[in-house]
């Protein structure tokens, strides 16, 4: 087991990919400090710079990226009371009011401390877990690994905001893009509309960076009428001092417990396991009564959680190839885009690229701390920045990013129309992860439930011949009947307290 | 416009999506020169499966939305600068694309740049054009001098 992470070290440890780690975790402090950018557009604005490094190099600089949003969110919760991203939110009840308290430094401090500390818990968990999970997974089955890749679908639609009618929605979207080109098995031409752009299929760049970088843009372009906001007096960083972090290692525990679980879950992300952390730890406090005045415990909870869940998330992205997150499903694609297939087979053929992700995991949570320590002051005057002026660099960005990878403009108007669909998409509470998550696994579903059916001579009973397969099977039919039964519960709800309904 | 109408309109165009697809399965014949398939999902049975699947679940999102529609106010002005500033940015996004690789890459952001400064309203031309020119320059010294990205 130990071997392995050593490996990943070795592999990590070199000049070159340490200067990668640094760079995208300070690039990810800073647009994750940024209300209005989150940790999906730093790795989408890092994607063109990707093209250049091979492999390894080019997924831990996203890590960095990954590592330095979640506590780049801290900053601007704390000391705007705006968080710099949706799991930042719960920052802002205890952080906020230390900063009207005078305590701007301190509470930045306890942010950084608390950040740290739960991402390397994280980290440590996810590093003993994954050779574990690793072990149990290479012995799977191509029926194995498209069930695996359909239980991951429906969990994401179902735990993704909104309703899970609108999350398959998404998903089947997304499967049905990933259909489009030659077909895998006979290369019969499928949706290409005579297009010969389309025989190769839908370029996971453009899917990428419509969805994530040009929708989400247009979807926040109301920002901009928010404009810049102005920090007068002058904040540093005070580091809380060990014995009061003693005393509170309780808050720190339970954020990162929730963290590593919660981000375990494909789809679910950091935003429930923050407060869930924050409700647990005011729930057993002795003063629940102070939390929302600015509680420190109130800080490292949900800052632990929100950093330990970069490690939970590990856990099914480098294992089964399922993404946690937005984040980690830009990852999975960037692997696509590096000719590696994520899940089962990248363990089986680049095991050196699981366990370095893994490594730089843990290193990008040193260079997050050491960086959110001394660098503090560079980033807050930067996130006083007004959006109007940040934007449009993050669209050409994005755009540079699917065009370098062809060299053909094809990828790059797909992508302005996924981002026109996805904004309207998101506009309607649609789940955008969805989408591109079904993107990037609808190839690795066809292709394995195809093969299975081949090796089984077409008995549909294969996917149910073993116990885990039985399980997996059992598990998505549950969810899709649990979300069915409390989606009629919530309509009935909700058309006897709305009197304008008109049935 | 209308919640209820925006839902119908966002979820028709999926539906719509999800029917051209479809029709575009049916016209796809199986060439005749193809490969035995060897097992019992021919190269159209997925497409039309998620394709079927993803229309049905659009007609049940549109009866759903209409079950529970309620009326709602008309869009607050600051929500139709919103719209505009989108109008403005896919324009100017269709404009890029249509460009690329035909103007040199640091010109074509320079514009790109000042007319997205432009259109998020800042209204200060000396500030616009220093921070379009050196924006450009910067992304041009990035990309195409120290990438070697071919742009």
């Amino acid at each position: 087991m130990f071997e392995n992470i050593f490996m990943g070290f070795e592999h990590v440890l070199t000049w070159y990919n340490m200067a990668m780690i640094f760079a995208g975790t300070a690039l990810g402090i800073l647009v994750g400090a940024l209300p209005g950018l989150s940790s999906p557009m730093a790795m989408i604005v890092l994607l063109p710079l990707t093209y250049s490094f091979s492999g390894l190099p080019a997924l831990l600089m996203m890590m960095g990226a990954y590592v330095g949003t979640k506590l780049g969110g801290s900053y601007s919760a704390i000391l705007l009371r705006t968080p710099g991203t949706p799991a930042a939110a719960c920052t802002v009840l205890d952080g906020h009011p230390m900063v009207l308290q005078g305590k701007a430094a301190q509470a930045l401090g306890y942010a950084t401390v608390g950040s740290a500390l739960g991402g390397l818990m994280g980290w440590l968990a996810a590093s003993l877990c994954i050779p574990v999970i690793a072990g149990i997974a290479v012995k799977s089955g191509p029926a194995d690994i498209a069930l695996i890749g359909l239980a991951g679908l429906v969990m994401v639609s179902s735990f993704v905001r909104g309703s899970m009618l609108k999350g398959l929605i998404g998903m089947l979207l997304g499967l049905l893009l990933s259909t489009v080109g030659l077909d895998p098995q006979d290369t019969t031409p499928r949706m290409t509309f005579g297009m010969e752009e389309l025989f190769g299929g839908i370029d996971f760049s453009a899917a990428l960076v419509g969805f994530f970088g040009i929708a989400v843009v247009l979807s926040d372009l109301h920002r901009i009428e928010e404009g810049a906001t102005r920090i007068r007096e002058k904040v540093g960083l005070a580091l809380p001092p060990v014995r009061e972090l003693c005393r509170r290692w309780r808050a720190i525990a339970i954020g990162a417990f929730y963290g590593l679980f919660v981000g375990a879950v494909p789809g679910v992300g950091a935003e429930g396991s923050t407060w869930l952390a924050y409700a647990t730890v005011r729930k057993n406090s002795k003063n629940p009564e102070s939390f929302g005045t600015g509680n420190p415990d109130g800080i490292l909870a949900p800052e632990s959680s929100n950093n330990a869940v970069t490690g939970g998330t590990m856990l099914p992205m480098l294992t089964l190839g399922l993404p946690g997150d937005g984040s980690t499903a830009i990852m999975l694609g960037a692997l696509l885009l590096h000719g590696m297939t994520p899940g089962i087979t990248l363990i089986k053929e680049s095991p050196e690229m699981v366990y370095g992700l893994l490594a730089g995991l843990g290193v990008a949570h040193v260079f997050m701390f050491l960086l959110g320590t001394l660098a503090i002051r560079p980033y807050i005057a930067l996130l006083q920045n007004d959006r109007a002026w940040i934007f449009p660099f993050v669209l050409i960005m994005a755009m540079v990013g699917c065009f370098a990878g062809t060299n053909n403009p094809f990828p790059v108007l797909l992508a302005v129309l996924f981002g026109i669909l996805g904004h309207l998409m998101e506009l309607r509470d649609f789940p955008i992860p969805t989408v591109v998550l079904g993107v990037i696994l609808g190839p690795i579903i066809e292709v394995n439930l195809r093969l299975a059916l081949s090796l089984s001579n077409d008995d549909w009973w294969v996917f149910a011949d073993t116990w885990p397969r039985k399980i997996i099977l059992a598990l998505i039919l549950y969810i899709i009947s649990k979300e069915i039964f409390l989606e009629l519960k919530r309509m009935r709800l909700q058309s006897q307290n709305n009197p304008t309904v008109t049935p | 416009m209308r919640d209820l109408a925006k839902e119908l309109v966002v979820t028709g165009l999926l539906a719509t999506i999800a029917a051209t697809c479809l029709a575009s399965m049916h016209a796809t014949e199986r060439p005749v020169l193809s490969f035995q398939y060897s097992s019992g999902l021919s190269f159209s049975t997925l497409p039309n499966l998620y394709g079927g699947l993803l229309l049905l679940l659009c007609l049940i999102n549109a009866g759903k939305a209409v079950w529970l529609h309620k009326t709602s106010a008309p869009a607050p002005v600051k929500e139709k600068k919103a719209a505009f500033r989108a109008v403005a940015t896919i324009f100017l996004l269709f404009l890029f694309v249509s460009l690329l690789g035909k103007m040199p890459f640091a010109a074509l952001c320079a514009v790109f740049l000042c007319l997205l400064f432009f259109a998020y309203g800042k209204r200060k031309p000396l500030q616009i054009a220093c921070i379009g020119l050196g924006g450009a320059a910067v992304l041009h010294l990035i990309f195409v001098t120290a990438l070697g990205l071919r742009l």
